[in-house]
């Protein structure tokens, strides 16, 4: 492996104290012209290009890693995702955008390395040059002490002793542009000598192998043919054909699919699956399949063969009567269910879903009711209302038995829990004093309700008498005052 | 005894039930096969969604629904009770070839006995 090589650092400027002072102007100087192939200073980052080695075939498809090198002391603020660069050469995406990251010591110095991969596949023969570049913001610390006695971690003085060096410690943030060194590889062209008729362009190590999902078949019954090609290499041209003509069989275009061992795509595997239906009964046999591929290793071409297939076929029995190409029905139906929505969709579903809602609706409802009859306010007016129309029946069973004393004892009560209720004061506490401050804003209203309780206090006091006609006309003025007393609440 | 006899009860007459439950579609299923094998697939189609509709659905018989239209020339709605079958039991590799196939080449699949136009 090479050893890394470092970029400029160019456009840099100094924030000091990143977190007091982060937008502080440019004030230093623009450093020279990139030199890709300059070596790593000490202590600063680096940047590394590692691919294949020794020589490549067009198309061969390899990968390669970038690894960003960052030494302690060093803090990455920004890394921006590098980018791989080559006339001769097709790049794929990164296969991992954010980098993995791990600790290294090189030459002594421990390290952070972030390192991304990529695949690349030559295009063009001739000596060819790949390059890799990143950019970033460092902020690289250094203590002010040894900083005035060793040279500039970044080889730049500006502040080397300055106030603002001296009380921050050095901390400076830095763009970052750095360039690996060029990865330079011969390409060759694929030779002409002894390429199969049926090459179409994979490169690379492949092992091929082909199989039926059954070697015992009924005529008529779908089967499938599946080739798989295995390996490393350039996926994007591993072909292949499938059963194109054969006879006694019907044959449908290959669904292709690969599956990725790495992220890059360089290994893999390759399905090639067809459908095919046996259209006679009697013991056949299918024909081999071939694959052919160029392998760099071997540096030459290689053609690969399916085993020959034997394969059963049955009549299709009751489907004697049917005709070659028509599908064997299921004699079976299995469990039939009326309802075959998926389980996400039916309503035992939704309502397990719903059932929690509902508990947390009932507990958050229960926790409400239970507040609201724990409200003292609310209980002493429930109370007071309880009070009023035990009154009022006690009022009608007085009049109604001519008792005098115990009708004006509930018209009292009544009046006392009506004007409570008004008032939110206490009822027992009210008396025909209090009337005239309690009802100021109505005094006809006050002189009726004054009028009644001292009647009561004639009847409960005074020993005073009533017949029932009476007492049927003051329970029409009660209910009267007691109405308006309501309506001005 | 008695008890246990009549706690058995119910159980007895639940199994008794679903027996004659699985036991509704095999008439209407082989009336189907019949008419599929006679070549009277629009007759066989017809069997199978009265099925579908009076018992049930699963994987099978919408296997059989789709070889049933695929043979009566009703190709999409094939490849839609293929794809329910899918649907129902996706690691069938029947039901995945049949659907296949009817999407890749319907008409090679069969010999139309009607082309409209």
């Amino acid at each position: 492996m090479s050893r890394p090589e470092t970029g400029d650092l160019r456009a840099w400027w100094l924030a000091v104290g990143i977190a007091l002072a982060p937008a502080l102007p440019a004030l230093a100087q623009t450093a020279g012209p990139q030199d890709a192939a300059a070596p790593a200073r000490p202590g600063a980052p680096a940047f590394e290009l590692v691919g294949p080695a020794g020589d490549l075939f067009v198309g061969q498809l390899e990968p390669v890693e970038l690894r960003l090198l960052v030494p302690d002391g060093v803090d990455l603020v920004e890394v921006a995702p590098p980018s791989l660069s080559g006339e001769g050469f097709t790049v794929s995406p990164l296969a991992n955008a954010r980098p993995r990251e791990s600790r290294a010591e090189i030459d002594g110095v421990p390290m952070t390395v972030l390192r991304w991969s990529a695949a690349v596949s030559a295009v063009k023969t001739g000596p060819q040059t790949l390059e890799a570049r990143i950019d970033g913001v460092v902020v690289a610390h250094a203590p002010a002490r040894s900083r005035s006695t060793r040279p500039s971690l970044f080889g730049d003085d500006f502040f080397r002793g300055s106030l603002l060096e001296r009380v921050f410690g050095g901390l400076r943030q830095q763009r970052m542009h750095l360039a690996s060194q060029p990865l330079r590889l011969d390409v060759q062209a694929l030779p002409e000598a002894g390429r199969p008729a049926d090459f179409d362009g994979a490169v690379g190590e492949f092992i091929f192998s082909a199989q039926t999902s059954s070697s015992r078949a009924t005529a008529g019954d779908p089967l499938t043919l599946e080739a798989r090609v295995e390996g490393r290499g350039n996926f994007d041209r591993v072909h292949v054909a499938g059963l194109e003509v054969a006879p006694g069989f019907k044959t449908y275009t290959p669904a292709v699919r690969f599956e990725g061992v790495d992220p890059m795509g360089v290994r893999g595997r390759k399905l090639f699956e067809q459908t095919i239906i046996p259209e006679q009964a009697g013991s056949e046999t299918l024909p081999s399949l071939r694959f052919s591929y160029f392998d760099p290793g071997k540096q030459s071409y290689v053609t690969l063969t399916s085993e020959v297939l034997p394969l059963v076929v049955a009549s299709a029995g009751q489907g004697g009567s049917l005709a070659a190409g028509l599908l064997p029905l299921r004699k079976d139906l299995g469990r039939l269910r009326h309802n075959a929505a998926p389980v996400f969709l039916r309503a035992s579903w939704l309502g397990a879903l719903a059932l929690p809602l509902l508990t947390l609706s009932g507990v958050a409802l229960a926790a409400w009711r239970r507040r609201r009859r724990l409200d003292p306010a609310r209980a002493r007016t429930l109370a007071i209302e309880r009070a009023l129309e035990q009154s009022l029946r006690n009022m009608e069973a007085a009049c109604e038995k001519a008792d005098a004393p115990a009708f004006y004892a509930a018209v009292r009560r009544a009046l006392q829990a009506r004007l409570g209720l008004r008032l939110g004061a206490n009822p027992d506490a009210l008396t025909a004093a209090d009337v005239g401050g309690l009802c100021a804003d109505d005094p006809r209203l006050a002189a009726s309700v004054r009028r009644l309780l001292e009647e009561a206090d004639a009847f409960a006091y005074a020993g005073c008498t009533a017949g029932v006609a009476a007492l049927r006309a003051s329970r029409g003025v009660v209910l009267e005052t007691l109405e308006q007393l309501e309506v001005h609440a | 005894m008695k008890p246990f006899l009549r706690r058995l009860a119910p159980w007895g007459l639940l199994l008794l039930a679903t027996s004659a439950g699985a036991a509704g579609p095999a008439e209407p299923a082989s009336e189907a096969a019949s008419a599929y094998a006679q070549g009277r697939y629009a007759d066989a189609v017809r069997a199978y969604e009265g099925i579908a509709e009076s018992e049930g659905v699963s994987a099978s018989l919408y296997y059989d629904l789709g070889a049933a239209q695929l043979a009566a020339g009703e190709f999409g709605p094939a490849v839609l009770s293929f794809e329910r079958a899918h649907w129902l039991a996706p690691s069938d590799a029947g039901v995945a070839s049949a659907l296949r196939a009817a999407r890749t080449s319907p008409s090679r699949l069969r010999s139309a006995p009607t082309a409209a136009w």
